[in-house]
C-alpha cells in the first residue's frame, strides 16, 4: 500500500477540519454535506459495503444506462388505442401519474375522466359519467403501466388515437395521445360539447390521415428530431415549438402524397400543426418513455425510470423495483401566473410529462431553452444552474442530446437513487400550472422540485430487495 | 422587547457551526438572546426553554431556524447579519460554482485522494464506504460507528490498498500533512502507528523537542486492537512503515488491547525484524529481538532517542519529590486527551495517590459540543466547580496545541485557575512550529504559577507529589 503523496484532502464535516488544513497550506475543499434520514444512511451503507451487491448495482446500472441512452425512438404509426395499447380492455381509462382513486382526484383529472366517458359514449352526461366513476364501475389505470404516457390529466380511452413509437435498439414500444392544442381541452378537465367534438375530429379526421402518412414515411426519427430541436431553443417539455416545426416539415410530403386526400382536411390538419406549438410534447414524451422502458426491470438497478403526477400525488418508478410506485403528495409549483391568477387558483402538479426530465430533457436541458426560463419566472442563468445541479444526481451525459450553451455537453440523464440519497438533491421539473377548477386550463408555468421522500423510500426497498437477491443466490451467505 | 425570526428551508449547518453563529448573534449590540438551530423537536424544546420559540412555527428538522430577542432595532439589525455569520470561513475554494454535495462528487471535481470525515456517527459509515468506493483513502474522525462497520470498512480498505484510519481516529500525519489534532513537527526517521490521537501527539512533540522528526503517523482509530477488529489497521500500518523509505525506527502506540490482538501484534512486530518501540499502555512486556517495550509514552520517546543515539532528553525537567509525611489529597485531572488521562492514572496508581481523572473527550461530554481540544469552556466550567471543594490537592490538565486546536488554550485556562488556591500542573503538548506559539503558551502558564511539563508522565508525577 502506498501512502497518498501529495495528500489531496476532501472534507466532509465541520469547517474547522478544512481550516486546519488550509492553515498548513493544503487546499481542503469541503463537501456541502447534509444528513439523510438515518435509515437511508443505513441503506446506502448496505449497498456500498457488500462487494457483490455493489458490483451488481454498478453492472445493472451500466446495462440500464446503455439501453436508455442507446434507444432510438422511431414514430411508426398512429392507431386506435384499443388495438395497440397492451392491457387496455373493457371499460378502462388510462390516466397520468401513479394509481388514483376517484374520491381524492383533483378537479382537472375528474373533468377529464368524465369527458372520456362522454367521448366513448359510456355516459350520456357529465353527471352520469361522474356517478359511474364514483361508483367504481370504470377501471382506472396509470398510463405508465401500459407503456403509455399522457400530458396533464393524460386520460386515454380505448377509442382515442395514439402514436406508436418503437425503440429501434431495444424493440420495445411506447404510446401517447394526440395533443388537442391550447384553450378548453380535455387534459385540463374541460368536457363540454366542444371538447368532445374536437376529440372526435382528431380521432376521425386527423388520425387516419396522419397515421397513413406516418406509415408511408417508414417512420419518423424522433430521437434525431429531439437532438436538433435542443439546438434550436427547445427543451421538449414546456417548449416544443422547433420540434413541432421540424415534425411538420418531415411529415408534410407524406401527408400530401396520400390517396383520397381532401385539400380542406389537409389544410385543417396543417393548420392544426401550425397552431399547436405544444404538438410535439406528446411525441417527446413517448420517445422518452420508449427509452426509459428499455432500461426498466433490471433487478438491483437504482435508475429512476419514471416520474409522474396525477394531480393529487407524485410518483416514481425505478428500474430495480418493477411495478412498484413510490409516492408523495404532489407539490405546489413555484412560477409565473398569467394575469388574474395566483397560487390560490393552482392545481397541484399534474401529468406524465416529467418523463421528459427523467429522460434528460425538460428542466434537465433548461440551459438549452433561454426563452423558457423567462417564461417560468427565472433568468437564463437559472436554466444553467438547474441543469448543472442535475448532473450531480445522474449517471450519464446523453450521447445524443446536447446543449450548445454548455459547449455541447450531453444532457444529464439517468437519475440515480444513490446520488439523490447522498446529495439530498431531488430532480427539478419545469411544468405548466393548471387551474384547480376543471376546464379553465393553463394559468401559468414554473419549476417544481420533486419531493425527496419517494426516492428515499425506493432506496430502502431496493436495499431490502437486493439483500434477498444475494442471499437467495448463495444460501450459505 | 420583540422576538423576530427567520426560517431557512433545507439549509443544513453542523451543530458546531450553529453554536458559533448563536454566540455571535447574541454578542451583537443590544441583543438579549439569540439562537440558530436545526428545527429538530429537541432543539425546538430548547428554544422554548429560552423563550425563543417562534409562535406557530412551521419548520421541519431539515430547516434552519434563527430566532433573536431584544429591542426592535437591535433585533432587526441582528437578523441582517445572518448571511455573513453563516458564510463559510474558508478563504480558498471557487467563488460561485454549483456546490458539491457528495464525497464522490468532490473527489471528482478536485481530484481528491483522501477523505476527512467528521460527520455525526450514525451517518459516518455510509460516507466512509462511499469514499472507499470512490478510490479515496479515509481519515475517519467520527466515532459511534458500529464495530461491524469498522471491521467491514477496514477489510474493504485493505482490499483496495487504501488507508482506513478510524473510526474514532483523532490524529494522523501523512507525508507532512497533519490530519485532525496534529502538531507541526519536523519530518524525520520515526514512523508511528497508533490507536491513540493524543498519544501520537505526545510522542511526536517530545521527539520534535529532542530534534527528532516524524516520517509518518498512521492513526488506526481507538478500537483497532479489539478482538473483533483484530488490529487489522495496526498490522497494515506496520507493514507500510516497514516498507516506507526514510523510516529508520517504528513506534507503536496502543491503548489497552484485547489479549488476542495484543499477542498477534507482538508476534507481528517481532517477525518484522526492524527496530520497533512499542507502548502498549497498561501492559508490560520483556524486550524481544529488535522490539523494545515502553511503559509510558515518555519512556517510548526515551527509547527512540537511545536507539537513534542522539542523547537529548529535553523532557527530563525538574522532578518534584513527593512529601511522604503528608497524607496526599486527591489529584483532580481534567484531560482533553483520553490516552493522556489513562497514562496519568497509571502513574498515580503507581504512586498510590488518590485521583479523580476525567476524559473530557469521552462521548458523554462531547454530545452537542465541540471537542475539548477545540473548545475549552467545558473544562474551565468544571475548574470553577472545584472552588468549593476541600478534598482536592492538585489540578492536572493537558494543554494541547496544533492546527485544529483552540487558538489560545493557555490564555483560556488562566481566568479559571485564578484564585483556585491549589497547585496546578499542566502537560503542554505542542511543537515549536505550532501556530499558538509553544514558548508563549508556556510563559503564559508559568506566569500564572502553573507547573509546566512537556511530558505527561512527569506532569502526573508532579501532581501526585504536590497534592
Amino acid at each position: 500500500m502506498r501512502l497518498p503523496d501529495p495528500v489531496r484532502p476532501i472534507v466532509a464535516g465541520p469547517e474547522d477540519f478544512a481550516l486546519a488544513l488550509e492553515a498548513q497550506e493544503v487546499a481542503a475543499p469541503r463537501v456541502e454535506w447534509q444528513p439523510p434520514p438515518e435509515e437511508v444512511s443505513r441503506a446506502m451503507a448496505a449497498l456500498l459495503r457488500d462487494d457483490e451487491r455493489y458490483r451488481t448495482m454498478q453492472e445493472v446500472n451500466a446495462e440500464a444506462m446503455g439501453r436508455i441512452t442507446g434507444a432510438k425512438s422511431l414514430l411508426v404509426d398512429l392507431r386506435v388505442a384499443r388495438d395497440v395499447v397492451p392491457g387496455l380492455e373493457g371499460k378502462m381509462l388510462l390516466h397520468a401519474g401513479p394509481p388514483l382513486a376517484w374520491k381524492t382526484a383533483s378537479g382537472p383529472m375528474r373533468g377529464a375522466l368524465a369527458g372520456a366517458l362522454l367521448f366513448e359514449g359510456w355516459a350520456r352526461s357529465a353527471e352520469e359519467a361522474e356517478s359511474m366513476l364514483a361508483a367504481g364501475s370504470i377501471q382506472l389505470s396509470p398510463c405508465h403501466e401500459h407503456n403509455t404516457v399522457g400530458p396533464m390529466a393524460g386520460v386515454i380511452s380505448p377509442a382515442m388515437p395514439v402514436f406508436v413509437v418503437e425503440n429501434q435498439t431495444g424493440g420495445n414500444r411506447a404510446y401517447s395521445n394526440l395533443n388537442e392544442g391550447l384553450g378548453k381541452v380535455l387534459r385540463y378537465g374541460a368536457n363540454d360539447a366542444g371538447v368532445i367534438a374536437r376529440l372526435r375530429w382528431l380521432a376521425q379526421e386527423v388520425a387516419p390521415l396522419l397515421g397513413a402518412a406516418i406509415r408511408r414515411s417508414g417512420g419518423i426519427d424522433l430521437t434525431g428530431l429531439i437532438a436538433q430541436a435542443l439546438h434550436m431553443g427547445d427543451e421538449l417539455h414546456n417548449r416544443n415549438k422547433a420540434a413541432t416545426a421540424l415534425f411538420a416539415r418531415a411529415i408534410a410530403p407524406f401527408l400530401v402524397e396520400g390517396e383520397g386526400r381532401n385539400s380542406n382536411t389537409l389544410a385543417a390538419l396543417f393548420r392544426y400543426l401550425a397552431e399547436t406549438d405544444v404538438f410535439f410534447l406528446n411525441l417527446s414524451m413517448a420517445a422518452s418513455k420508449a427509452a426509459l422502458d428499455a432500461g426498466h426491470g433490471l433487478d438491483g438497478s437504482t435508475v429512476v425510470t419514471a416520474i409522474a403526477r396525477n394531480g393529487t400525488e407524485i410518483g416514481i418508478r425505478v428500474s430495480g423495483t418493477g411495478n412498484r410506485w413510490f409516492t408523495a403528495p404532489a407539490p405546489a409549483i413555484e412560477g409565473l401566473y398569467f394575469p388574474g391568477y395566483g397560487p390560490q387558483d393552482a392545481n397541484p402538479d399534474l401529468g406524465d410529462s416529467a418523463i421528459t426530465e427523467t429522460g434528460g430533457l425538460g428542466a434537465f436541458a433548461l440551459a438549452a431553452a433561454p426563452a423558457i426560463t423567462q417564461f417560468i419566472g427565472g433568468t437564463p442563468e437559472l436554466g444553467g444552474k438547474i441543469t448543472e445541479e442535475m448532473y450531480a444526481i445522474t449517471l450519464a451525459e446523453h450521447p445524443v442530446y446536447s446543449i450548445p450553451a454548455l459547449d455541447y455537453r450531453g444532457t444529464p440523464v439517468g437519475i440515480d437513487l444513490m446520488r439523490v440519497a447522498q446529495s439530498r438533491v431531488a430532480p427539478m421539473l419545469d411544468t405548466g400550472i393548471a387551474h384547480r377548477e376543471p376546464g379553465i386550463g393553463q394559468i401559468g408555468a414554473g419549476i417544481v422540485r420533486v419531493p425527496i421522500e419517494p426516492f428515499d423510500a425506493a432506496l430502502l426497498q431496493l436495499a431490502d430487495l437486493s439483500l434477498h437477491l444475494v442471499t437467495d443466490a448463495h444460501p450459505d451467505h | 422587547m420583540t422576538l423576530r425570526w427567520t426560517v431557512r428551508p433545507n439549509a443544513y449547518h453542523d451543530s458546531v457551526k450553529l453554536m458559533r453563529v448563536s454566540e455571535d448573534l447574541a454578542a451583537l449590540p443590544g441583543v438579549e438572546r439569540a439562537a440558530a438551530v436545526m428545527a429538530t423537536p429537541l432543539n425546538l424544546e430548547l428554544l422554548s426553554d429560552d423563550g425563543l420559540l417562534p409562535p406557530g412555527l412551521d419548520a421541519a428538522p431539515e430547516d434552519l431556524v434563527v430566532a433573536v430577542r431584544g429591542p426592535e432595532e437591535a433585533v432587526r439589525a441582528a437578523l441582517e447579519e445572518i448571511d455573513r455569520l453563516l458564510a463559510p470561513r474558508q478563504m480558498s475554494g471557487e467563488a460561485v460554482q454549483a456546490p458539491v454535495r457528495t464525497i464522490e462528487g468532490a473527489a471528482a471535481r478536485w481530484d481528491g485522494n483522501l477523505a476527512v470525515i467528521a460527520v455525526p456517527g450514525q451517518f459516518a459509515a455510509a460516507e466512509a464506504y462511499a469514499a472507499l468506493r470512490s478510490g479515496l483513502h479515509v481519515f475517519l474522525f467520527s466515532d459511534n460507528v458500529s464495530i461491524e462497520d469498522e471491521v467491514e470498512l477496514k477489510a474493504l480498505a485493505i482490499a483496495g490498498n487504501k488507508l482506513m484510519m478510524g473510526p474514532d481516529c483523532g490524529t494522523a500525519i501523512i507525508n507532512g500533512v497533519g490530519l485532525g489534532f496534529a502538531n507541526r513537527v519536523r519530518r524525520g526517521p520515526v514512523g508511528i502507528v497508533g490507536a491513540s490521537g493524543t498519544g501520537i501527539q505526545q510522542v511526536t512533540c517530545l521527539l520534535d523537542a529532542a530534534g527528532i522528526g516524524t516520517a509518518q503517523a498512521i492513526g488506526t482509530g481507538g478500537r483497532d486492537l479489539s478482538t473483533a477488529v483484530g488490529g487489522s489497521m495496526t498490522s497494515q500500518g506496520l507493514q507500510i512503515l516497514a516498507d516506507a523509505p526514510g523510516v529508520e525506527i517504528i513506534a507503536v502506540i496502543s491503548k489497552p488491547a484485547d489479549e488476542e490482538s495484543s499477542a498477534d501484534l507482538r508476534r507481528q512486530m517481532e517477525a518484522l525484524n526492524r527496530p520497533i518501540v512499542a507502548c502498549l499502555l497498561g501492559e508490560t512486556y520483556a524486550d524481544s529481538g529488535k522490539v523494545r517495550y515502553a511503559r509510558t509514552l515518555t519512556n517510548l520517546a526515551e527509547i527512540v532517542v537511545e536507539e537513534l543515539g542522539t542523547d537529548e532528553f529535553p523532557w527530563r525537567e525538574r522532578e518534584i519529590a513527593p512529601d511522604r509525611e503528608r497524607d496526599g489529597k486527591k489529584v483532580v485531572g481534567l484531560y482533553a486527551g483520553g490516552t493522556l488521562r489513562s497514562e496519568a492514572g497509571q502513574i498515580l496508581d503507581g504512586m498510590k495517590r488518590p485521583h479523580e481523572l476525567v476524559d473530557l473527550g469521552a462521548d458523554e461530554y462531547t454530545r452537542g459540543r465541540a471537542h475539548p481540544i477545540i473548545d475549552p469552556r467545558l473544562r474551565t466550567g468544571m475548574i470553577e466547580g472545584l472552588q468549593g471543594r476541600n478534598d482536592v490537592g492538585a489540578l492536572l490538565v493537558d494543554i494541547i496545541l496544533g492546527d485544529l486546536a483552540h487558538p489560545d488554550p493557555a490564555g483560556a485556562l488562566l481566568p479559571a485557575i485564578d484564585g483556585l488556591g491549589i497547585p496546578v500542573v499542566a502537560v503542554l503538548v505542542g511543537a515549536e512550529g505550532d501556530l499558538q506559539g509553544l514558548e508563549r503558551q508556556r510563559s503564559l502558564l508559568e506566569g500564572a504559577g502553573v507547573s509546566v511539563f512537556m511530558s505527561n508522565s512527569y506532569a502526573a508525577r508532579a501532581a501526585g507529589a504536590l497534592a
